[in-house]
C-alpha cells in the first residue's frame, strides 16, 4: 500500500515531465527518422457503390457532393460523383440502410451532414442508436437530440411514460445544418453466456461529436426506439444500421475498426536484474553485468523488480502466444530506455535517457508461440516500463492487461467564464500541433469566443460554450502556458490579415510579410480590441465580436491608405455559394457577406480561395457561421 | 486557514533567529496592504502613476490601480488585462509601460475612465513557447531609452532560441533596440544606482554558481555562454562567442576573465543559502529609510526577504558587500517600489509554482522607517590590506578590538555548465590588525591575504555597542575584484585542500552486522511538494530495529532528521547556523538530539537508513533542515512502549 501511494505521487512527476517536455519542445527537435504509422489502419468503406451495405430502397445513392442551402428545410443539392452516401430523403423511399458486415465490439469513425430539420440516427448492431438531428442552437439538449443515445420504449406503458433510459449528449455539440460534422464511437456488444442469457449489457464506451466527449461509459439496457424490429433480440453480432425514413443526410469518411478476436498471452515469463553505475545513457551490455537476482514473474514491472532507484536494468523473456495471426503495432514505452526484441530480432529501439515516451513496431506474426525479449534501464529519476499494442481485431492495450503505471492524477482545472464583459487572455495557443506564441483569446458574454495571432492577424479558432481553460497557464509555474478552449473549437485556415499581391492570380502569402507590423490594439465601447497593423504605411484596422448569440462571429476589416490590399477570408478543396449572402467554406462553416464589398471565388494550386480586395479607406464585414 | 497559522508561526521564528535578539520590525515594521478575495495578485511590477495611484501589474496579465494605497482596505480599479506575465512595469508620461512576454507594450486610457483603450505594440519579441522565456522591465533612463532583460528560455538547462534571449536590451520609445549586454540567465532585477550605472541581478543556475549581481556595460558578457549565439547578429555590441567558452578548466568567472576579456565577473555575490536563493529587483535607499542611504535593496523570492548592498568602486571597478536586511515577508519578494514620497516601500510579492519561505501565494506589503536607529554594519569598504567595517552606532571599543569578535572566512565558485557550485577552496583568514576609530564608528582590520576573485565571509559576532547590545546582523559577504593601491598581502589565486569534514555516525546506510539480519520494521517516507512529508505521523516500538526509505518526490533537494521529543525546531535552528559548512554536511548541525538522519537527497532520489528505535516511548519529531524548510517541514513519529 505504501508503495503504491509512493508510486502515484511519483508518476505523478513523471506525467508532468513528460509533459513539459514534450509540448515545451521546439519544433526542430521533433523526430525525423522514418516514422511507423502511429495505429493500425482504419478499415474504409469504399463508396463508389453500395455494395458494402444491404437496403431495399432507392432512397440510398452515392453521390460526389451535397449542399444544403441551410435556409430552407431538408434542402439538398446534389452532385454527380462519388465519395458522398446520401440518403435523399424522398417520401415513397424511406427505408433504412444496413452494413454488408456484422459487427460486436467496434470503433467508427464518420462524418455526416443533416440539411435543416433533417432527423437520422446510427444504430448499432441495429438496435442501439445514437441520434442524428438538426440541433443547431438548442439550448437545453433533450434525449432527443442530435448526439443522443436514444429513449427505448415501451408500448404497455401509459402516455407519457413509454420512453425510458434516454441519455442526452453532456453538451450540444452540434453545427449548423449543411456542415459536415463528425463522429467517433466506441462501441461495446453485449455479452452472452454459453447458454445464450445475457450477461453485461451493451455500452457505448466513447462518443465524441465533432471534438467534443459527450458520452463516456453509458450502459444500454436493450435496444432503442425504432430500433430495426426484425431484430429485436439482442445479439453478439448483427450489421449496423443507418436510419432512411426521417429526411435526409449524407455521410461521407466512414471507417471502422472491428474488435474481438483473442489477444496475445505470455507464458514462462522469465526476468535477470542487475545493477549499473550511474551515469549511463543507454541499455548496458549485459551479457558482461553480473546478475543480482532472476527467476519467473506475471507482470514485467520494473519498479517491483528493481531494488533501487538508480542504475538499474533489466532483461525480461517470455513465449508470446498469437492466437490471430495478421499486422500487430507494438509501442514500447520505457523511461529510461528500452529494446523490443521478437524472435530474436529488434523490432523496437527505444534506447536511450529519456522519460515515459514510447517508440513503436509493425510486424507481421503468425499463428503460435514467438520469443519475446524486452531489455530496460533506469539511470535516474522515474522508472517505468510498458507494452502495448494493437493487433488483427484487437484493440490498443497492455500486453499482460496490467499498466505498470497508474491513472494520471488530474490537476484541479483552472476556468475563466465571461460574465458580463469581454475578457482578453494572452497566452500561448495550440494551432494544431503547433505552439503560437503571441496569442489573444477573447471571450464574450454571448458565448462565442476566439483566439487571434497578434503577429499574422490570423483568426486562429472559434468556439462555443464556456471560454477558457488556464490550468496550464496558471497553476504551478505554467509550464505549458497554452491556453485552451473549454470546449472544442472550430480551427481556422491561417488567412493573414492582408497582403499585397501582385496579380489577382498571384498565391495568397501563408506568412506575414516582413513590412507587415503588429502595432496592437484598441479598445472600442463594447470592449473588444481593435487589432491594427501597419502594411507598408497602410494601416488595417480587424475586429472580431459575436453578432448573434451562440452562432455567428462578425468581422469588420478596415483599411486608411493607398495601398490595395487583398485579404483571404476562406480557404479549401471547395468554396461554394449558397445563396445571395452565404458561402460555404470547405463543408467545415459558412461566410456570410454582410457589407457592400463582396469577395470573389478563384481556385489556385488545387484549392479554392475567398478573397477580399480592399481599395483606399474601404471596409468589408463578414460572419463566419457555423 | 491552516496555510496562514504556519506562515504566521514561521515569521515569528524566522524573524527571531535573523535578528536573535531584537526583531527588525521596531525598526522597519512590515505592514500589509489588503487585496480582494477575487483578485490573484500575483505581483509582475509596481508602478505609481501621476496621481498617486499604485499601478500593479499580475501574472494573469491584470493591471491594477490601487487608488490610495496608504489605506488599509483601499479601492482596486482594473486598469488593464489580457497582457501576457507581463514581469515588469514602469509609467512616464501619461502611460503605463510594461514587457509582457512577446512584446513590450505602451497602456494608455484616453478618454479618462481610469481603462486602457490602447495597447500599443513599442516592439514584439520573438518566443518559441518555452514558459521559462520571461521578459522583464522596463526600467526608464533619462534620456527617455528603456532598459529590458529577456530570460533564457529552459529544456533542462538554460537555452536561447529566440533572439535575443539572455540579453539585456535597450529601446528608444519608437521600438528601435539596441542589444547592450548578454550572458545573462534569469535577470528579473534591472536598477540604476545613484550614478546611474546599470545593475541587473541574476540567479543561481547552470554556469551561475550563485545569486549575485553584475554591474554592465555596452558590450559586456556577464558569464552566460547561450545569449552568445546572437552575439555575431547585427546591432550586437559584444564580440565573444558561443565557441569560445569552455568550462573544462575548473576556472572561477573572475579568473575567466584572463582568458577572455569581455567576461564580466559580478559586483556582489550572495551567496546561495546564505544570503537567499533567487535574486530579484533592485531598489536604492532614499534618505528616508534609515542610515543607508544610496545602498541598495535587493529582494529575494524564495527567501521571502530584502537584502542590504553597500559597493564602492575601486580601481575603476565596482564591488562591494551584502548584508541580510528585512525578512519574513508573506510571499516571494519580486519587486520593490517607492510611493510618492520616498519614504515607504512597497513590496509585490508572488511564488508562482516555485516555493517560497512566506507560503501565501502572493501578497503586497508596505514597509517604512520608523525613526528608530538599528546598530547595525552600515557598510564595509576594502583597504589595501583588509576591511574597514563601520557602525551605525558607537562600538564598545574594547569589543571592537578584540579579535575574537570577529571571524572572517574567504572562498569562491566555479564557473561551469553544471547548476549552481559548491562552496570552493575555503579557507579561515587571520586578523593580524584592528584599528577602531577615536569615535567609535569604524573598525579597520588588516589581514594575512587577500584573494581577489573570492568572497569574504565577515562575522563581528562579538561586537557590542555602548549599551551591551549586539549587533542586529552581525555578518555580510564581500566580493573582493580590486584591491586598492598599496596592499602588500595579496596572493595570486591559490588551490585550497579543502578539509575534510567528519562524517556522521548518526547516518548508517548498510544493515548493521550486529542485526544478524533482522528488521523489525521497514518504512517508506516521501516528500509532497510545498516543503511537505507525505505522512505527518509513523508510529514504532521502542527499541525495534527499523529500515527507513526516505524518497524524495519533490523537485528540491530535502533530508530527514529524526529528533529528540521537541527538538525539531532548535536542531533546524543549528543547521541554520553551520553557514559555509552547511551545504557539505548536508544541513545536519552536531547535536545531541539527533537519533538517526539521512544526507541531503537531491530530487527524485532516495536514501535508506538503519537505525535502533529509542528505548524510550515518547512522541519523536523528524524534520528536514534544508534552510527554509524546517519549521514548515516536520512530522511526528510516535515511538511505542512493547505492549508484551
Amino acid at each position: 500500500m505504501k508503495n503504491a501511494i509512493y508510486k502515484v505521487i511519483f508518476f505523478c512527476i513523471i506525467t508532468f515531465l513528460v509533459i513539459g517536455c514534450k509540448k515545451t519542445a521546439p519544433p526542430e527537435i521533433v523526430e525525423k527518422s522514418k516514422e511507423v504509422i502511429s495505429s493500425l489502419p482504419f478499415s474504409k468503406i469504399d463508396l463508389t457503390n453500395l455494395t458494402a451495405f444491404k437496403t431495399k430502397g432507392s432512397n440510398w445513392k452515392i453521390v460526389g457532393r451535397s449542399i444544403s442551402d441551410f435556409t430552407k428545410k431538408h434542402d439538398f443539392q446534389l452532385e454527380k460523383g462519388t465519395g458522398v452516401l446520401v440518403n435523399t430523403g424522398l417520401e415513397e423511399e424511406n427505408t433504412h440502410l444496413f452494413s454488408a458486415f456484422d459487427h460486436g465490439d467496434m470503433e467508427l469513425d464518420i462524418e455526416f451532414m443533416m440539411p435543416k430539420g433533417s432527423n437520422s440516427g446510427i444504430y448499432f448492431q441495429s438496435r442501439y442508436e445514437i441520434q442524428l438531428l438538426d440541433s443547431w442552437k438548442v439550448e437545453h439538449v433533450s434525449s432527443q437530440d442530435c448526439g443522443s443515445i436514444y429513449q427505448r420504449w415501451d408500448e404497455t406503458k401509459p402516455e407519457g411514460e413509454k420512453g425510458y433510459e434516454g441519455h442526452p449528449p453532456t453538451e450540444n455539440a452540434s453545427k449548423a445544418p449543411g456542415l459536415w460534422q463528425h463522429y467517433h464511437i466506441k462501441f461495446r456488444a453485449p455479452r452472452f453466456d454459453a447458454n445464450g442469457t445475457k450477461i453485461e449489457n451493451a455500452r457505448f464506451e466513447e462518443v465524441v461529436h465533432n471534438g467534443v466527449k459527450i458520452h463516456e461509459n453509458v450502459e444500454v439496457t436493450g435496444p432503442t426506439r425504432s430500433a430495426s424490429a426484425e431484430f429485436n433480440a439482442e445479439l453478439a453480432l448483427a450489421p449496423l444500421m443507418i436510419q432512411g425514413d426521417h429526411g435526409p443526410v449524407a455521410f461521407r469518411n466512414i471507417k471502422y475498426k472491428l474488435y474481438g478476436s483473442d489477444s496475445l498471452t505470455t507464458t514462462n515469463v522469465k526476468y535477470k536484474y542487475y545493477e549499473v553505475k550511474t551515469p549511463i545513457t543507454q541499455i548496458p551490455n549485459m551479457d558482461s553485468l553480473q546478475v543480482i537476482e532472476s527467476g519467473s514473474t506475471e507482470i514485467m514491472d520494473v519498479n517491483k523488480l528493481s531494488k533501487r532507484r538508480n542504475g538499474v536494468a533489466l532483461r525480461f523473456t517470455s513465449e508470446l502466444n498469437v492466437t490471430k495471426p495478421g499486422d500487430y503495432l507494438f509501442h514500447q514505452y520505457s523511461d529510461d530506455g528500452a529494446k523490443l526484441y521478437i524472435d530474436g530480432a529488434l523490432l523496437v529501439d527505444n534506447d536511450g535517457k529519456h522519460d515515459f515516451e514510447s517508440k513503436r513496431g509493425l510486424i507481421n506474426l503468425s499463428h503460435g508461440v514467438h520469443q519475446l525479449q524486452i531489455d530496460y534501464f533506469n539511470n535516474n529519476w522515474g522508472k517505468g516500463m510498458e507494452l502495448q499494442y494493437e493487433g488483427p481485431e484487437q484493440e490498443l492495450q497492455t500486453l499482460q492487461g496490467l499498466s505498470p503505471y497508474p491513472v494520471v492524477r488530474k490537476k484541479e482545472p483552472l476556468l475563466v467564464n465571461i460574465k458580463d464583459t469581454p475578457e482578453m487572455i494572452r497566452s500561448f495557443v495550440y494551432y494544431g500541433d503547433e505552439k503560437r506564441t503571441h496569442a489573444i483569446s477573447v471571450g464574450s458574454p454571448k458565448g462565442v469566443h476566439f483566439s487571434y495571432d497578434l503577429k499574422s492577424g490570423a483568426l486562429l479558432k472559434a468556439w462555443k460554450g464556456g471560454f477558457a481553460d488556464v490550468t496550464e497557464m496558471w497553476r504551478g509555474r505554467g509550464i505549458d502556458q497554452v491556453l485552451e478552449p473549454q470546449q472544442m473549437s472550430l480551427e481556422l485556415s491561417e488567412n493573414i490579415i492582408a497582403t499585397e499581391l501582385d496579380s489577382k492570380k498571384a498565391p495568397y502569402p501563408k506568412t506575414s510579410a516582413s513590412e507587415s507590423i503588429p502595432k496592437g490594439y484598441e479598445i472600442n465601447d463594447a470592449g473588444y480590441p481593435i487589432f491594427k497593423f501597419n502594411i507598408g504605411g497602410t494601416v488595417v484596422m480587424d475586429c472580431y465580436s459575436p453578432s448573434e448569440k451562440g452562432a455567428q462571429l462578425h468581422r469588420t476589416l478596415k483599411v486608411k491608405g493607398k495601398k490595395t490590399l487583398y485579404s483571404r477570408a476562406g480557404v479549401g478543396d471547395y468554396i461554394q455559394k449558397v445563396n445571395q449572402d452565404y458561402y460555404l467554406i470547405n463543408g467545415s462553416y459558412y461566410l456570410k457577406n454582410e457589407g457592400e464589398r463582396k469577395p470573389f471565388i478563384r481556385e489556385i494550386e488545387g484549392k479554392q480561395e475567398l478573397i477580399y480586395t480592399l481599395k483606399e479607406e474601404s471596409k468589408i464585414e463578414y460572419s463566419i457561421v457555423w | 486557514m491552516k496555510r496562514v497559522k504556519y506562515s504566521l508561526v514561521f515569521v515569528l521564528i524566522f524573524g527571531f533567529l535573523s535578528s536573535a535578539q531584537e526583531d527588525i520590525s521596531k525598526y522597519y515594521p512590515i505592514e500589509k496592504i489588503n487585496i480582494p478575495k477575487e483578485i490573484a495578485l500575483e505581483v509582475g511590477g509596481l508602478a505609481f502613476d501621476n496621481k498617486g495611484r499604485l499601478g500593479v501589474i499580475t501574472r494573469r496579465g491584470e493591471l491594477w490601480l490601487i487608488l490610495d494605497p496608504t489605506q488599509e482596505n483601499p479601492e482596486y480599479v482594473r486598469f488593464a488585462h489580457g497582457l501576457h506575465e507581463p514581469l515588469g512595469l514602469a509609467f512616464k508620461d501619461g502611460s503605463f509601460y510594461c514587457n509582457q512576454r512577446g512584446e513590450l507594450t505602451k497602456l494608455t486610457d484616453t478618454n479618462n475612465d481610469d481603462k486602457a483603450d490602447a495597447y500599443e505594440t513599442i516592439v514584439v519579441w520573438e518566443l518559441y513557447g518555452n514558459y521559462h522565456e520571461y521578459s522583464y522591465g522596463p526600467i526608464f533612463m533619462d534620456n527617455g531609452d528603456m532598459i529590458v532583460t529577456l530570460n533564457l528560455a529552459w529544456e533542462g538547462k538554460g537555452v536561447s532560441k529566440s533572439k535575443w534571449s539572455g540579453w539585456m536590451l535597450k529601446v528608444t520609445p519608437e521600438g528601435k533596440v539596441m542589444p547592450y549586454a548578454t550572458g545573462l540567465r534569469s535577470p528579473s532585477g534591472i536598477g540604476l544606482n545613484k550614478e546611474g550605472d546599470i545593475f541587473y541581478t541574476e540567479n543561481q543556475g547552470d554556469w551561475v554558481g550563485s545569486g549575485r549581481m553584475t554591474h554592465l556595460e555596452l558590450g559586456d558578457f556577464a558569464g552566460g555562454p547561450e545569449g552568445l549565439r546572437w552575439s555575431q547578429e547585427e546591432g550586437s555590441p559584444v564580440n565573444v562567442k558561443f565557441e569560445e567558452i569552455d568550462d573544462t578548466k575548473g576556472l572561477t568567472l573572475y579568473e575567466y576573465q584572463e582568458e577572455i576579456e569581455a567576461v564580466k565577473p559580478p559586483s556582489v555575490w550572495f551567496p546561495h543559502t546564505l544570503m537567499g536563493i533567487s535574486t530579484s529587483d533592485i531598489a536604492i535607499f532614499s534618505d528616508k529609510m534609515g542610515p543607508f542611504s544610496g545602498q541598495m535593496m535587493i529582494g529575494d523570492q524564495g527567501h521571502s526577504k530584502i537584502m542590504r548592498v553597500f559597493q564602492e568602486k575601486v580601481n575603476g571597478v565596482y564591488q562591494g558587500v551584502c548584508f541580510p536586511f528585512i525578512d519574513g515577508f508573506s510571499s516571494g519578494v519580486l519587486r520593490m517600489e517607492y510611493g510618492p514620497g520616498k519614504d515607504a516601500i512597497y513590496v509585490g510579492q508572488t511564488n508562482r509554482g516555485w516555493n517560497s519561505t512566506g507560503k501565501e501565494p502572493f501578497a503586497l506589503e508596505r514597509f517604512s522607517w520608523t525613526g528608530k536607529m538599528p546598530f547595525e554594519i552600515k557598510n564595509i569598504k576594502v583597504q589595501p590590506d583588509g576591511f574597514q567595517l563601520e557602525f551605525t552606532q558607537p562600538v564598545n571599543k574594547t569589543t571592537a578590538k578584540e579579535i575574537s569578535s570577529y571571524q572572517i572566512t574567504d572562498f569562491t565558485y566555479l564557473y561551469h555548465h553544471f547548476y549552481g557550485s559548491p562552496v570552493v577552496q575555503k579557507e579561515n583568514r587571520a586578523i593580524k590588525s584592528i584599528v577602531v576609530s577615536e569615535n567609535g564608528l569604524n573598525a579597520t582590520l588588516k589581514l594575512d591575504k587577500f584573494r581577489k576573485g573570492f568572497i569574504y565571509e565577515i562575522k563581528a559576532t562579538g561586537i557590542k555597542n555602548n549599551n551591551g547590545k549586539p549587533l542586529l546582523n552581525d555578518y555580510g559577504y564581500y566580493t573582493l575584484n580590486e584591491v586598492p593601491q598599496g596592499g602588500t598581502n595579496i596572493v595570486a589565486t591559490s588551490n585550497t585542500t579543502n578539509t575534510e569534514l567528519e562524517t556522521s555516525k548518526l547516518r548508517v546506510t548498510a544493515l548493521p552486522k550486529s542485526w544478524n539480519g533482522e528488521i523489525d520494521v521497514e518504512i517508506e517516507l516521501g516528500t509532497l511538494p510545498g516543503l511537505q512529508f507525505d505522512k505527518k505521523e509513523l508510529t514504532i516500538i521502542a527499541g525495534s530495529k527499523v529500515k527507513l526509505t526516505f524518497n524524495n518526490n519533490d523537485d528540491m533537494p530535502h533530508n530527514f532528521l529524526f529528533v529528540n521529543p521537541g527538538k525539531a525546531n532548535e536542531v533546524g535552528e543549528a543547521a541554520l547556523k553551520l553557514g559555509l559548512d552547511g551545504a557539505a554536511l548536508s544541513f545536519v548541525p552536531k547535536s545531541k538530539e539527533i537519533i538517526a538522519h539521512t544526507n541531503m537527497v537531491p530530487p527524485s532520489d532516495a536514501e535508506t537508513i538503519y537505525f535502533v528505535a529509542p528505548t524510550e516511548p515518547g512522541v519523536y519529531q523528524y524534520v528536514c533542515t534544508f534552510p527554509g524548510h524546517h519549521t514548515i517541514m516536520q512530522g511526528i513519529l510516535h515511538v511505542e512502549a512493547n505492549g508484551r
